[in-house]
């Protein structure tokens, strides 16, 4: 038995404080816009479920809770999103709240060359020009060498360069625009009705009524 | 002649797509959910403790019924409710045991809602859902999920697979109720019935002779 370190207790509600703009961010970009907020509160209780293993230093446990998101995404691609109850009101904040960036369709062509990278060279790539990250911290949070990431990126940037050579740059050289507006999520998202279903084995075993399954978050 | 050095930078840098504005609300948000989800896992940790670990999903409250015996498990006797079932399906454990299980016992405040389930499992081909790609994605859902086992004196412990609490046989029946379950609900909601009634309930009881939970 582990009981939950005081230190590393503090240590991961620091790094969560401190992290989640930018990881909220991460998810938005990576996922559809209902999903980002499920994304981080798995990626919440992913992190909490390890507690223990937060590493030391802000800058280790930024680079850890990262490597947990990488994980939540790529586990979101394989399976139908959990739509997490303690995100609910969370989600409906998001699709009302303002928004920055480029508008939608800027830079769908980018995107799309980027999505036929390898699945690893995208992720490089966009942890590198989306998140800010420099190679060796991408490098860290995919759990590669630098310089295999290194390679690997100057490999996705020649493709890239001959994919986008049909592209001319509208500007170039200076910030990206910022445009605030209001996100149009869809907010009809819906989850089947649950019910509840107890299996209990042959003999004494009866489960009592308030442990029941919820499976509205089954991927089925 | 593609673009320069700069300019794929510039292209790049630009294609994100858009983010929420860290509002007031946002920040709330982004708080109050830390809090949720710590508490979450905490709550997880602190669950009533059996006889042996018990096994906790985190989004999946399912208790697998760690008071059960090599013994009971060989002992035929059925509750009352399962000697007559609404209906039963047979499935193979991993260990190669033979599962009978029996569904019934279904009750709710609203009949119509009770109906819906019961004429379900009257007509619906229960064993042709459990097809071995629904299984092993089942799993594979489960394997992500939290496992903790909860030790006799409240300690807690990893669990689930990968650890020595493993088990292939309560994994896979776990997955069997996981996935018949959700049928239902998926039927009750083509059916346009919302959930409401909270006592919605069915239970299973399953006859495993020679399994080894």
């Amino acid at each position: 038995m582990r009981a939950r370190n005081n230190n590393s207790s503090e240590r991961l509600t620091e790094a969560l404080a401190a992290a989640s703009p930018d990881l909220l961010r991460y998810f938005q970009r990576r996922l559809p816009i209902d999903d980002a907020a499920d994304g981080l509160a798995e990626l919440m209780l992913a992190a909490w479920r390890r507690v223990d293993s937060t590493p030391p230093g802000a800058e280790q446990c930024r680079m850890w809770l990262f490597g947990i998101a990488r994980h939540v995404v790529t586990n979101a691609a394989r399976s139908e999103r959990r739509r997490w109850t303690l995100t609910e009101r969370f989600r409906e904040v998001l699709r009302t709240s303002p928004t920055e960036g480029r508008p939608a369709d800027d830079g769908a062509d980018v995107r799309d060359a980027i999505g036929r990278l390898t699945p690893a060279q995208a992720e490089l790539v966009r942890l590198i020009h989306w998140d800010g990250f420099a190679i060796t911290e991408a490098a860290q949070i995919l759990s590669i060498s630098p310089s295999t990431a290194r390679t690997r990126y100057q490999r996705a940037r020649a493709d890239l360069k001959t994919a986008l050579s049909d592209l001319t740059p509208e500007v170039t050289g200076h910030l990206p625009m910022t445009v605030v507006g209001t996100s149009a999520g869809d907010p009809s998202c819906t989850t089947a009705p649950s019910i509840p279903h107890r299996t209990i084995r042959p003999a004494d075993v009866i489960l009592p009524p308030s442990q029941r399954i919820d499976i509205s978050a089954y991927p089925v | 002649m593609g673009p320069t050095s700069d300019d794929l930078d510039g292209l790049l840098d630009r294609s994100a797509p858009r983010t929420t504005v860290m509002t007031d609300s946002v920040a709330d948000e982004l708080t109050q959910l830390r809090v949720a989800t710590s508490v979450e896992t905490a709550r997880v940790t602190a669950r009533r403790p059996w006889r042996r670990p018990v096994f906790a999903g985190l989004a999946s409250v399912l208790l697998l019924g760690g008071a059960a015996t090599a013994t009971a498990a060989v002992t035929n006797s059925w509750v009352p409710w399962a000697q007559t079932p609404v209906a039963s399906m047979a499935y193979t454990l991993p260990s190669g045991v033979e599962c009978e299980e029996r569904i019934g016992n279904i009750r709710g405040q609203d009949p119509a809602a009770v109906e819906a389930v019961k004429n379900f499992y009257r007509t619906t081909d229960i064993e042709s859902l459990l097809t071995k790609e629904k299984i092993a994605s089942t799993i594979e859902w489960i394997r992500q999920d939290s496992n903790i086992a909860v030790n006799a004196d409240g300690s807690t412990e990893p669990a689930g697979y990968g650890t020595v609490h493993y088990n292939a046989d309560e994994e896979y029946q776990r997955a069997v109720t996981m996935i018949v379950t959700a049928a239902v609900s998926a039927e009750l909601a083509n059916q346009g019935i919302d959930g409401a009634d909270s006592n919605l309930s069915s239970d299973g009881q399953s006859f495993c002779p020679g399994a080894s939970w």
